[in-house]
């Protein structure tokens, strides 16, 4: 059955019904719903909500959460961030899974953006090592996601992200939230177990910077965790990428956007559709790994817009490596808290028809 | 010939990391005996911090983690939440615990996180070199203090007591025999209030950094007797979550 949620409440009920044990989190703007959600709902199922004294101190009791082994989530948004760099930097090196909810903001303003896009994708803090990150563009998506990101966090034992923004933390929207996951799979870590005297203890290691396994503070032990994980990432690119196509059968141009930007350029499609411009969307999903097949076989176009949130561009330079420069790209951007408008998009693409601009 | 007495069993069979003087290395080797004496080893998690203190982790045949600098109290924290069954000892230096973790200290001792901290107070950093702590006592000298620290310690061990939730909070030394068995005392106490009642607890150890302070091994005892108990008196501040004035016990 459908209902009405907000955002931030159907992605804080869909990690729960995930099999969510384990909640840390700080107040900020615009995800401070989700926290407030977790706060009643979670000790109402049984499991442990803590709200830490920073985003630092929640990402490290993250990082606690999932060395010993439980289903463990955060959320926050761009500032928060920052301040997790370290812990995160650990995690993804360590390998230790755990999901991150990113609301972004526009800085210091409360309004929507995606100037995170960079810091999630480019690799986590001093190790530059990735996370598994979904990028939705809906209330509906963002559930789904949710979803989906506790399963590849605790299938490769990586941190997974969800990236959505102010728009789409805040907004209501109908919403199918998924089955409670009654007994979630067992935490299997590719950690050896320090010294085995409780077989029954789930993961206490030796994790320091990046774990026994993945490091501490030897170089060939890092060396080695690096090159896995950079195998990981490789493998990911060509199995986990996903990307959506919305009415590009026949597209002669392409608009390439993701999340709530995405969402907004679906009326551009129409509007141009209407004057006879066969323009499509292709919309990436995952933002890492980035849907680099996908985004890459728009070459035989005539045309492709990129639109975000963000200035100077972040996610537009991932389109540009995937495309070449066989084909005429634009970018169209807004940023500060400011939406990007319909009509303008479609006048950029107009102008490429008409040849007023390459 | 009988043996009566050896290194703990706890301890990897390997040379200690730590230079010669050093006082983590005897601090590290009090606490495993506690744990050895108490028969907990099977229970207890050694959390290791950043800075020489975290080199410990390397050395014990016991449960451990290492976490970022400063950061232990918030990783034992979810570890504890996690956990409840387990005994939970974090050790952590003045660098780690006072400065850059300090939040994270008083937050955790605020909750009253069923954990017990021993935070080994040698007055500066000793893995990079020695340089000045909010522990470094006046006038010291130090590799970022070079005309002498100026202004005063902090009294991190009076500070935690100030909070309400702690239920035992100390400062101990290991230079003297005397005071080696207060501090065995004051852990026992701390890690069996701890398993009892779940409650946190905080031990403060004076102690020296010979390679960095400059303070030869065979004066650090003068030292410590001397100068930093003048600053860092020993004694108990709170007892069954009660202030208390006793010395040490």
């Amino acid at each position: 059955m459908k209902k009405v949620m907000k955002g931030n409440e159907a992605v804080a009920e869909t990690a729960i019904r995930s099999g969510l044990e384990f909640f840390c989190g700080y107040p900020i703007t615009p995800q401070s719903e989700l926290l407030e959600y977790m706060s009643c709902r979670l000790p109402e199922e049984g499991k442990i909500f803590i709200q830490a004294e920073s985003e630092i101190g929640s990402s490290q009791m993250l990082t606690g959460a999932s060395i010993a082994g439980a289903r463990c989530m955060t959320a926050t948004s761009g500032p928060g961030l920052s301040l997790m760099a370290e812990a995160l930097a650990c995690m993804a090196l360590g390998r230790l899974p755990c999901v991150l909810v990113d609301v972004q903001r526009a800085f210091n303003c409360i309004t929507p953006a995606q100037m995170d896009y960079n810091f999630v994708t480019k690799g986590f803090g001093h190790s530059g090592q990735h996370g598994f990150v979904l990028a939705p563009s809906t209330v509906q998506e963002a559930a789904d996601c949710t979803k989906l990101a506790f399963e590849k966090a605790y299938q490769y034992n990586v941190p997974a992200v969800v990236l959505m923004d102010g728009m789409i933390g805040q907004m209501m929207e109908a919403v199918e939230l998924p089955e409670k996951v009654e007994k979630p799979e067992a935490v299997s870590y590719p950690i050896p177990i320090g010294r085995g005297s409780r077989p029954d203890k789930k993961a206490f290691y030796q994790s320091g910077y990046g774990g026994q396994y993945k490091g501490l503070s030897s170089e060939a032990a890092c060396e080695e965790a690096c090159n896995d994980n950079a195998a990981l990432y490789q493998k990911w690119a060509e199995t986990e990428a996903l990307c959506e196509a919305y009415w590009m059968e026949d597209a002669e141009y392409a608009i390439v956007s993701y999340g709530s930007s995405a969402r907004i350029c679906l009326d551009t499609v129409h509007m141009l559709r209407d004057q006879g411009i066969k323009a499509g969307l292709a919309r990436p999903i995952t933002v890492f790994p980035f849907p680099e097949k996908q985004i890459g076989a728009l070459q035989g176009l005539k045309g492709v817009l990129c639109v975000e949130m963000a200035k100077p561009e972040q996610f537009a330079k991932d389109v540009a490596l995937c495309l070449g420069k066989s084909i005429p790209m634009q970018t169209y951007t807004r940023c500060g808290g400011n939406l990007p408008d319909p009509q303008e998009a479609a006048e950029i693409i107009r102008k490429m028809a008409a040849g007023e601009v390459s | 010939m009988e043996k009566i007495y050896g290194k703990s069993a706890l301890l990897k069979d390997q040379p200690t990391p730590y230079c010669e003087g050093c006082y983590h290395g005897l601090i590290q080797k009090l606490c495993f005996e506690v744990v050895e004496e108490m028969q907990i080893a099977d229970q207890f998690v050694y959390g290791g911090a950043v800075g020489c203190n975290g080199m410990g982790a390397f050395t014990v045949n016991l449960d451990a983690y290492g976490t970022c600098h400063g950061r232990c109290p918030c990783v034992g924290t979810a570890l504890k939440r996690l956990h409840p069954e387990s005994v939970l000892m974090l050790y952590q230096g003045d660098g780690d615990a006072a400065s850059i973790g300090l939040g994270d200290t008083l937050h955790a001792a605020n909750r009253g996180v069923a954990f017990t901290v021993v935070m080994a107070n040698n007055s500066l950093y000793g893995m990079t070199g020695g340089q000045a702590s909010p522990t470094t006592l006046p006038g010291m000298r130090t590799t970022t203090t070079r005309k002498g620290k100026e202004g005063p310690p902090m009294r991190v061990a009076e500070l935690v007591a100030t909070l309400d939730a702690p239920y035992y909070v100390a400062r101990c030394s290991v230079h003297s025999a005397k005071y080696i068995l207060q501090f065995k005392k004051a852990l026992k106490y701390a890690l069996t209030v701890q398993m009892e009642y779940g409650a946190y607890s905080f031990i403060e150890v004076l102690a020296n950094c010979p390679t960095s302070s400059g303070i030869k091994p065979e004066d650090s005892m003068r030292y410590i007797e001397e100068t930093a108990m003048k600053y860092f008196p020993v004694r108990e501040f709170k007892r069954e979550g009660r202030p208390s004035g006793e010395v040490t016990r």
